[in-house]
């Protein structure tokens, strides 16, 4: 049997050897592009992928069954010293025992440079190839090429074996670096389907899919001259932005039998609805009876009920910060021992109200950084976590219960993406996952000194998410740290903080902290120059760059009031103060409104209130957005002016 | 018979319940706290002169999600060590067992970081993952080492949110071996007993509440109680030593490196070949480190003795990379075949600097020492940019155990002064009618202000150090138009960058009625307070001297008149010294700004002195120029 596996391994290398020369054209290391200074296309990179070359194919044995081998070459040209890093190689292994294993092979790498205009090479040595585990399953190799120095090329190149054919990896046409060629290549028995999805796709230079019943499916695709991915704030993940090729198993001939996978939506909500982690668990909540009896008895209308439902598993459930969308144990082991992942704990509360009588259901998603779902091209693996819904009345209320913070109809900050799937035999269907606005109110209320002096109480009502939020941070460092730490001028003195509904999570958080300043504004001659939010209103533009490429994606659309409320020093009066603006974003997708009031002889109100309506902005719209917070800070900038009398 | 078993097994139960339960924790314990040591017991047996045992005992409350840290424990362990019984415990707040470790639950894996090729660190790794607060874990593991040189810092309040109810320390030495050790920060006086030719030391912290961590002091000082132990002779599996002095261990280091800087006779004739134009050593070594830089890289691999052996410089040769040790050995080799003696030194780089009164191998770094006849010229060998002779504050001010074929030696690395660490700026703002303008800026670093210059400049490029550049800028809102930067040739003792950007800014000045207002400092303003307190603790210290200065010249648009401009102001105190000045001069503002603080140590009564200083500072930079509409 040993000796067996011995053989088919060596053959199989022979073969795959043979194979993968034929696979890619690729060309030589050329004097003219290790002569190369720098990338024409990006000024800025400093090195650049000149070629990468991946591919998989899937065979199978008797022993093993399918499984995957997948091939990398990859060339790189190192333009600055701060690339060197570049040349060390780190691939990782998932290993969970025979048969599920991934192991990598036939690492081979060269480092080409010139020398007086010729070119040498160097290969990687055997002995900077160094294999670690990692993790409970993971283990990593590292490798590292010689010689790296400026203008030089690396190239390497590894097998992967893999035993994994259900969820293949992505293939990317994009880095951090710009891409000068990527091509990838497909073998699949006929045995196997699979759909091969693009995402951001982009015009190919080869686009090759042949499809017959006794080789299967071949695929070729190819692109070029990929610009560098450039991180940017308000984004989901990287890979949303990026050109790859995703993969997802349809069908596969399993002892000679056809085995669908997912090809509908239907497909995906039949899977999850019959599976045991998943649909199954949802019929293992008969235990909940009595706690469902007892809310019945205790509230009337159904939405007291589902409201105390949520706080009962809020409060009695702790979530151990998994994400997953099935269960790993039984609703009743999970109940008793009181933590939970996300997907227990919401079908607990989804479970919980049923017994109830109530209708509700849970709800599947994929996480901000796990990337967008895509519903023209159904796949269930691009989830990777579970809220739920209830019924009330006519309305649709969403279900997290597994931060204590949040009250009902709010999901965590990770869940803001907008869309969710319904996970039931009638009722699968698209949810759309309604962001909430998150809203701080800030009102600053003092009494001026003729000295210079100043003496108020600043105080912020927050609801929505930013409330959570806040209560989290007034958890971790008690208020009257937390009270200080908010002020955002530096010179103001913090007197005593007193927060009101800390613990009441379906109301806003309120905080109130006295303020005192030495010295908060300018005397000159008979005259006093007062910025009116001494330093607490908006006074940066987060946008900083002139560009964008990505949406600015917020996850809420938000709302930012500041009120002061302002007596000035007896003896004086008010000579000039800023005049009432309203500005508008194109089609009232935002805006922002300035108001100044003189009251009596001696108060001056200012209320300012920002709105963002939208979680999202599209790049086009980024320009403006730009725009309106600069002219906001503009007009935060305006200054009170008082006269003596 | 039945009864003794039952009796057996209730008996730890009962115990636990008693002890661990969270109600017995008093309360001034709980304040502030995120986690309360119930028990710690650290033990440290010295059984031979290469063999100890090193074991831990430790029963931690977790309050809440703060001290989640606390639930988990890594032992590490390399190729040197192993480790022995590690166990844990769950308990509930009521003290009662509800789990205990299993084998799959300890992870055992390499703890070679993310910048690291290879090193044989591993650990194990275990954590209740368990979120119902308060609960308690109880964590026991032994570790047998066979590398003597490092005796434990016994550090036992290692952060600000931790309590302690009850922690103890003990050192059991063979007498002949004897034990070095420096308690510090109030840590009871040690307890000694001597048993058949073994010596016990023994301290104890009980009831310690919340420490509340000070800024601008030294780590040692503010790390709560603690006693610091360190051997006198030592093994590393068959490489003997002495760490009583710095003499000796300077010694042991150079004897583990020895003949390793041999080069092959290629590359010695490629090294004769390069210096053979240079008749000055210093030019040789500049021309022979900038080979280095050319030829070679950093790459971590820890590899022979614990990582404290060098690689040949014969393999770095053929590699073309090494590490700190493996790269200072070989550029030590090239100067050797020069005729130019040096001496590769250990350092604690980036980090806090070592004890000089207590000898300890705490270091985490290798640099090259170059003795010449007029001055000593430190390498930092792992650099690809770095100037020769120039630490910044990487390796800059602090101490250095040189490794000579006579022992070691302890020396100072140079400090870089106020004048040094500069920041000069000239700047011209052209404003406009509506308060917008366009800015030209000239800005000069020097010494450890350009250090992140240096470092971005080298490793960004177009878009990406643009970017860098406007996320350094705290204007409120502007554009980077245009920037250069453009560093000293290499060489320089005190290296600098110039940067040149021009930019428009949107409202440099701000609009009220018919007034405008012009902020005159607006491009380094200082806007650090720090927070006042009442009861200050510790020394104030001001690590790094520096003198900013700037000459603003604003052309103020004709349609507006003078009305006021700030107040000169002149600060001078034993912190530093600062002055600004705005004058008008014809149809501009010319304001002219110098602040100089050196490095210092002050008494803790001082602070409050400090903060003022700092107070005044940024008042007099938020000043602002009143001019009226014509």
């Amino acid at each position: 049997m040993k000796r067996f596996s011995v053989w088919a391994t060596v053959l199989f290398c022979m073969v795959s050897s043979v194979a993968s020369a034929q696979r890619f054209k690729i060309s030589k290391v050329s004097v003219a592009d290790l002569a190369a200074q720098a990338y024409p296309l990006d000024s800025s990179a400093e090195a650049v992928v000149l070629g990468d070359y991946g591919s998989v194919e899937i065979t199978d044995n008797d022993i093993k069954g399918y499984y995957a081998i997948h091939r990398r070459i990859c060339r790189i040209k190192i333009l600055k010293k701060s690339a060197y890093d570049r040349a060390t190689i780190a691939v990782r292994q998932y290993r969970r025992g025979a048969n599920h294993e991934e192991v990598i092979r036939s690492i081979k790498g060269t480092t080409y440079w010139l020398d007086k205009g010729e070119i040498k090479t160097e290969d990687l040595s055997r002995l900077a190839i160094f294999t670690t585990k990692t993790d409970k399953n993971f283990y990593e190799t590292k490798f590292t090429l010689p010689h790296v120095q400026e203008g030089c090329i690396i190239e390497y190149e590894y097998d992967l074996h893999s035993d994994f054919i259900f969820q293949l990896p992505d293939w990317q046409f994009q880095s951090d670096i710009p891409i000068k060629y990527s091509e990838y290549y497909a073998s699949f028995p006929p045995k196997l389907g699979y759909r091969a999805v693009f995402q951001n796709p982009v015009e190919l230079v080869i686009k090759d899919y042949n499809e017959t019943v006794n080789a299967g499916t071949i695929m070729r695709y190819a692109v070029k001259d990929l610009p560098a991915l450039r991180a940017e704030p308000y984004i989901t993940t990287m890979s949303d932005y990026m050109t790859r090729l995703r993969f997802e198993l349809v069908e596969a001939v399993v002892d000679g039998r056809v085995k669908r996978f997912t090809q509908s939506w239907p497909d995906v909500d039949k899977s999850l609805i019959d599976d045991d982690q998943v649909g199954s668990y949802l019929r293992k909540t008969s235990f909940l009876k009595e706690a469902a009896k007892t809310i019945n008895s205790k509230y009337k209308d159904t939405l007291s009920r589902v409201t105390e439902a949520h706080r009962f598993i809020r409060t009695s459930m702790n979530w151990n910060g998994m994400a997953t969308y099935w269960s790993n144990s039984s609703p009743k082991t999970i109940f008793e021992q009181k933590t939970g992942n996300s997907a227990e704990i919401n079908m607990l509360l989804v479970g919980l109200i049923r017994e109830m009588g109530l209708e509700a259901y849970p709800v599947i998603l994929s996480t901000r950084s796990n990337g967008a779902v895509f519903m023209e091209i159904p796949m269930v693996s691009y989830f990777n976590d579970m809220v739920g819904v209830a019924m009330i009345g006519n309305k649709e209320v969403l279900l997290d219960a597994t931060d204590s913070y949040l009250p009902m109809g709010l999901l965590p900050e990770r869940c803001l993406t907008r869309i969710g799937r319904i996970v039931d035999a009638r009722k699968a269907n698209w949810i759309y996952l309604k962001p909430t606005i998150n809203r701080q109110v800030k009102t600053l209320e003092y009494e001026m000194e003729e000295s210079g002096a100043i003496k108020g109480t600043l105080s912020w009502n927050w609801t929505g998410e930013l409330a959570a939020s806040h209560r989290k941070g007034i958890q971790k460092s008690g208020i009257q740290k937390y009270g200080k730490e908010l002020i955002k001028q530096p010179a103001a003195e913090a007197g005593e903080s007193k927060v009101e509904f800390a613990d009441v999570v379906e109301k806003p958080l309120i905080l109130t902290t006295k303020v005192y300043y030495e010295d908060a504004f300018n005397k000159i001659g008979d005259r006093i120059y007062l910025s009116p939010a001494l330093g607490e209103a908006l006074s940066v533009n987060q946008f900083k760059y002139e560009k964008r490429l990505y949406p600015v994606d917020f996850g809420n659309p938000s709302e930012e009031v500041f009120m002061a409320n302002i007596k000035i020093p007896k003896g004086y009066v008010v000579e000039n103060s800023p005049a009432t603006q309203v500005l508008l974003l194109p089609d009232d997708g935002g805006r922002f409104t300035y108001q100044a009031q003189v009251q009596g002889d001696d108060v001056i109100n200012i209320v300012t209130r920002l709105q963002l309506k939208k979680p999202v902005y599209s790049s086009e719209e980024y320009p403006y957005l730009k725009k309106l917070m600069d002219m906001v800070i503009a007009k935060n900038s305006e200054q009170i002016i008082l006269k003596k009398k | 018979m039945r009864r003794l078993l039952c009796w057996l097994i209730l008996l730890p139960l009962g115990l636990s319940a008693q002890n661990y339960a969270v109600q017995t924790i008093p309360s001034e314990l709980k304040n502030e706290a995120s986690a309360v040591i119930r028990l710690q017991e650290e033990s440290f047996e010295v059984l031979t002169v290469g063999e100890a045992v090193h074991r831990i005992h430790t029963v931690v409350t977790i309050l809440n999600e703060e001290g989640e840290k606390y639930a988990s424990e890594e032992v590490h362990y390399s190729k040197l060590s192993r480790v022995k019984n590690f166990e844990g415990k769950l308990y509930d707040a009521n003290g009662r067992e509800i789990k205990r470790l299993k084998k799959p639950d300890i992870l055992d894996i390499s703890s070679n970081s993310d910048y690291s090729l290879y090193d044989d660190h591993k650990v194990k790794r275990a954590d209740f993952k368990y979120a119902n607060y308060p609960f308690t874990v109880e964590f026991d593991y032994e570790l047998v080492t066979y590398n003597t040189l490092f005796y434990p810092y016994w550090i036992p309040q290692s952060d600000e949110e931790l309590a302690i109810e009850n922690a103890v320390f003990t050192v059991k030495v063979p007498i002949a071996l004897g034990l070095r050790y420096r308690e510090m920060n109030g840590v009871g006086a040690v307890q000694k007993s001597e048993r058949e030719a073994i010596q016990t030391y023994q301290w104890q912290v009980k009831n310690l509440k919340t420490r509340e961590e000070e800024p601008y002091t030294d780590v040692y000082a503010s790390c709560g109680p603690a006693v610091l132990t360190a051997p006198n002779q030592f093994d590393m599996k068959g490489n003997k030593g002495s760490a009583a002095s710095w003499k000796e261990l300077g010694q042991f280091f150079y004897d583990l490196n020895v003949n390793r800087d041999e080069l092959p006779e290629s590359a010695r004739a490629n090294v004769l070949k390069l210096v053979a134009t240079e008749k000055e050593p210093l030019q040789k070594v500049k021309k022979l480190y900038q080979y280095l830089q050319q030829s070679t890289r950093y790459v971590s691999i820890q590899l022979g003795v614990g990582g404290w052996q060098s690689i040949p410089a014969t393999t770095v040769v053929e590699k073309g990379y090494g590490d700190c040790k493996a790269l200072s050995n070989y550029m030590k080799a090239m100067l050797k075949v020069a005729g130019i003696t040096s001496y590769t030194a250990s350092v604690s780089a980036n980090a806090r600097d070592i004890i000089p009164e207590f000898t300890s191998a705490r270091f985490n770094h290798e640099i090259l020492c170059v003795p010449l006849l007029k001055d000593t010229l430190w390498l930092e060998c792992t650099s690809q940019h770095a100037s020769p002779g120039y630490m910044g504050s990487f390796t800059g001010n602090r101490h250095a155990l040189l490794e000579t074929p006579m022992g070691g030696v302890l020396v100072k690395t140079p400090a870089y002064q106020q004048a040094e660490n500069g920041q000069h700026r000239i700047i011209e703002v052209f404003l406009d009618k509506e308060g917008n303008a366009t800015t030209h800026m000239l800005t000069n670093y020097s010494g450890i202000q350009q250090d992140d210059y240096r470092a971005a400049t080298e490793s960004m490029a177009g878009e990406t150090l643009k970017r860098w550049k406007i996320r350094q800028m705290r204007l409120a809102s502007f554009d980077l138009n245009d920037f250069t930067f453009e560093a000293s040739r290499p060489g320089q003792t005190i290296p600098s960058i110039a940067e040149k950007l021009k930019l428009t800014v949107r409202k440099s000045a701000t609009m009220s009625g018919n007034r405008m207002f012009l902020t005159v400092n607006q491009f380094t303003p200082w806007t650090h307070i720090p927070k006042s307190s009442a009861e200050r603790q510790h020394e104030v210290i001001w690590p790094i001297g520096f003198t900013d200065a700037d000459t603003v010249t604003y052309h103020i648009p004709e349609s507006y008149a003078l009305e006021a401009l700030p107040e000169p102001v002149k600060l001078e105190t034993e912190f530093g010294t600062y002055t600004a000045q705005a004058i008008k001069k014809g149809e501009t503002i010319v304001y002219t700004r110098k602040l100089e603080m050196s490095s210092f140590r002050k008494p803790a009564k001082e602070y409050a002195r400090f903060v003022d200083f700092c107070k005044k500072i940024a008042r007099a930079d938020r000043s602002q120029a009143v001019f009226v509409k014509q």
